[in-house]
């Protein structure tokens, strides 16, 4: 009886909860492994993204925000740490580059179906046109 | 219309291969560090081989090396003789943060190899290689009379970074 009292006091002091486990996980893979740098630190198997992963889960623990922590690591890693790289000014080329790219291939694609101007043609009269199908069957 | 139509494609697709070709040169093991330019990072550590502590501070005063290494690190082999001669320079204060390693493994490396740094300071967890940014083994930070991170550099260091890079650094900052 005292156990069980003893468990439901020290339980919530390491319950980790199902919320928390979720940004965990969402956390550790939007950090990239700057070792193995095509991996995120959930998948890679380096020193550093163990170490990583541990500090994301003290922080978590600690209360931080998910935004606390992706400033905890750009500032010592840098932007590449996140693999989301942010919207900022100096970062609009890369994500609307394709965007605007796709829509100047677009527009050109439209601009080059209109038909060119019509050529007039010269009328052709009746007679040179059976003198035509004729001189072409007597070739066959 | 229809001739500049038909460049233009050529053009985007020229423009193109010129910007990917420039970045296939780069090299994405180099991350530019974000401390450039900040103060050092606070840490206290204890020495290895000593029972004193070392912090942040004792970079300050004179431009320091902080120089990342571990026993285990084969590259690191690689740049010992030149943190030798760099140790002996008098306008240098060479300092190492011995990363991830044991203290028994780390002395005897030294003993073996010879101890140019004037302490080591002992990251056995690798915390303060985090607030570093240290992503690997070696790399090598220049640290101002302040304590402002003026210059960092991955991988071992070499002749040509030291002569091209490293010692104009030390003169500028000597100047200022």
């Amino acid at each position: 009886m005292r156990i069980l009292l003893l468990m439901l006091i020290c339980g919530p002091l390491w319950a980790w909860s199902d919320a928390e486990e979720q940004r965990y996980q969402a956390l550790i893979e939007e950090l990239r492994c700057l070792v193995c740098q095509n991996q995120s630190i959930a998948e890679s198997n380096a020193d550093l993204a163990k170490d990583l992963r541990g500090q994301a889960r003290d922080m978590i623990e600690a209360g931080r925000s998910d935004a606390e922590i992706r400033a905890y690591m750009t500032e010592r890693y840098g932007d590449f740490v996140l693999y989301r790289p942010p919207l900022q000014p100096r970062t609009w080329a890369l994500w609307f580059g394709p965007f605007l790219l796709l829509l100047a291939g677009f527009w050109l694609l439209w601009r080059l179906r209109r038909p060119a101007d019509p050529v007039p043609e010269a009328p052709v009269s009746e007679e040179r046109l059976q003198a035509l199908l004729k001189d072409s069957q007597r070739h066959d | 219309m229809k001739r500049w139509a038909f460049a233009l494609p050529l053009l985007v697709v020229v423009g193109l291969v010129g910007l990917l070709g420039a970045g296939l040169k780069l090299d994405p093991t180099i991350v530019d560090s974000p401390l450039i330019g900040k103060p050092a990072p606070a840490f206290e550590l204890p020495v290895l081989g000593g029972d004193r502590l070392i912090s942040e501070r004792d970079l300050t005063g004179g431009v320091s090396l902080f120089n990342v290494w571990a026993s285990w690190c084969v590259a690191c082999r690689l740049e010992h003789d030149i943190l030798v001669e760099l140790g002996k320079r008098d306008d240098i204060r060479l300092y190492g943060l011995n990363y991830k390693d044991e203290p028994d493994d780390a002395q005897r490396w030294l003993a073996r190899r010879g101890n140019p740094y004037r302490l080591s300071a002992m990251d056995r967890d690798g915390r303060v290689g985090i607030d570093w940014g240290v992503y690997g083994v070696p790399e090598t930070f220049v640290v101002d009379a302040d304590g402002v991170i003026r210059a960092k550099h991955i991988g071992p260091l070499t002749e040509d970074y030291v002569n091209d890079e490293l010692l104009p650094l030390i003169r500028e900052l000597k100047d200022t």
